[in-house]
C-alpha cells in the first residue's frame, strides 16, 4: 500500500471551523469520476480493476481529506488516484502472473465475442448521424489508443495538465516531481501524440 | 505554441465525448462508488471527537512505542540482577560444601602440628572469622 503524504498540517481548531458540506464533496466526485475512470482504464486496461481503483481513490479522499478546503481536492484526488493506479497496476500484474500459471492447468471454455462489447459502447451518441457517430468513435478510439501508448509519467502529466486543467504547480505536487519535469513530460507527450496521429493520417 | 493550444483543446473535447458515452453499468458503478465514499465521509467527520480520539490515540501510540523499549530494559536489568543473586547463592553453597567436607574428613596427623589449623579451629581467634 502506498502511503499518501499529507501536505502541511491543518490545526485542529481550524478543522472544526468550516467543514465542506456533503454536497460539495458529492459534486466534486461527480465532476471527476468519469475522467478518473478513463485515466485508470488507460493505465490498467481492465474495467473491473479500473472501477476498483476509482472507488478506492474516492474512499481515501473522503476518509482523509474531506475536511480540507475544496480547492485542494483536485490535486489531492489526482495524487491519490495516481498512487492507487500504481498499486492496482502491481496487483493486476501479480494476478496476471497467477492466472497465466494456473491457466496452463485449466481449460478456458469461455470465448468472448468482441461484437458484444463493441455494440454497447456508442449508445449515447444516438442523436448524431451514423456517419458522424462512426467518425467520432473512430477518432476517439485512435486518440485513446495513442494516449494509452504514452509512457506512464508523460500520460499522467498530459492528462492532469490538459484534461483535468490543473496548473503546473498542482500537477508537480500531485506527481511528486519538479515543475520543470512536468513541463518536459507535457511537451514530450503533446509532440508524441501529434506525431502519432499525423502518422495515422488524422489532423485536428 | 498556438498550434499546440488548439491541438490540446481538440483532444480535450474528444476525450470529454468519451466520458459522455460510458456504459450505463460503469456509470452505475461510479455512482455507487461515490455513495460509498460519501458514507465514509459521514463516518469520519460527524463530530470533532474523532479528531481528539485520533490525537489521543497518537499519544497512546507514542507511549506504547516507548513502553516497549522500556519493558526490554527492565527485563534485561531484572535478568542481570537474578543471575547475580543466583551466582552468590551457588558460591555460598560451594563454600559450605568445602567447609563441611574439611570438617567431616579424617585429619592427617600432620594437621595437629600445624599452628594455622589450630588457629582456624579456635572460635576465639581472629583468623577463624575470616
Amino acid at each position: 500500500m502506498v502511503k499518501v503524504q499529507s501536505f502541511g498540517i491543518t490545526p485542529i481548531w481550524m478543522k472544526s471551523a468550516a467543514l465542506p458540506s456533503r454536497t460539495e464533496l458529492s459534486d466534486f466526485l461527480a465532476s471527476v469520476e468519469r475522467r478518473a475512470f478513463k485515466q485508470a482504464m488507460f493505465a490498467v486496461q481492465n474495467r473491473e480493476t479500473a472501477l476498483d481503483i476509482v472507488q478506492d481513490a474516492m474512499m481515501k479522499l473522503a476518509e482523509k481529506y474531506a475536511t480540507r478546503p475544496p480547492g485542494e481536492w483536485p490535486m489531492l484526488f489526482q495524487r491519490i488516484l495516481q498512487n492507487t493506479i500504481r498499486d492496482g497496476f502491481r496487483r493486476a500484474k501479480v494476478r496476471a502472473l497467477w492466472t497465466t500459471l494456473l491457466s496452463s492447468f485449466a481449460k478456458d471454455d469461455v470465448e468472448t465475442d468482441p461484437l458484444e462489447t463493441l455494440a454497447a459502447s456508442s449508445e449515447s451518441m444516438e442523436f448524431a448521424s451514423p456517419q458522424l457517430q462512426l467518425e467520432q468513435s473512430q477518432l476517439l478510439g485512435a486518440i485513446e489508443g495513442e494516449i494509452e501508448k504514452l509512457p506512464l509519467r508523460q500520460r499522467q502529466a498530459f492528462l492532469m495538465r490538459y484534461w483535468e486543467e490543473m496548473d503546473i504547480a498542482d500537477t508537480a505536487l500531485a506527481m511528486g516531481c519538479s515543475e520543470g519535469s512536468v513541463k518536459t513530460h507535457c511537451s514530450r507527450a503533446t509532440h508524441a501524440l501529434a506525431n502519432a496521429l499525423k502518422r495515422k493520417g488524422i489532423s485536428l | 505554441m498556438n498550434e499546440d493550444i488548439g491541438f490540446i483543446y481538440k483532444i480535450r473535447q474528444i476525450l470529454n465525448q468519451g466520458t459522455v458515452s460510458l456504459d450505463t453499468d460503469v456509470q452505475a458503478r461510479l455512482h455507487q462508488a461515490r455513495q460509498i465514499a460519501l458514507a465514509h465521509r459521514e463516518a469520519t467527520t460527524t463530530n470533532t471527537g474523532f479528531v481528539l480520539a485520533g490525537f489521543s490515540s497518537w499519544i497512546a501510540h507514542q507511549l506504547y512505542g516507548h513502553a516497549r523499549s522500556l519493558a526490554i530494559v527492565i527485563a534485561i536489568s531484572v535478568g542481570t540482577a537474578g543471575i547475580y543473586y543466583w551466582n552468590s547463592i551457588e558460591q555460598a553453597q560451594e563454600r559450605d560444601e568445602i567447609d563441611s567436607a574439611l570438617l567431616t574428613d579424617e585429619l592427617p596427623p600432620s594437621a595437629y602440628l600445624d599452628p594455622g589449623f589450630q588457629a582456624w579451629l579456635d572460635p576465639t581467634s581472629s583468623s577463624s572469622s575470616q
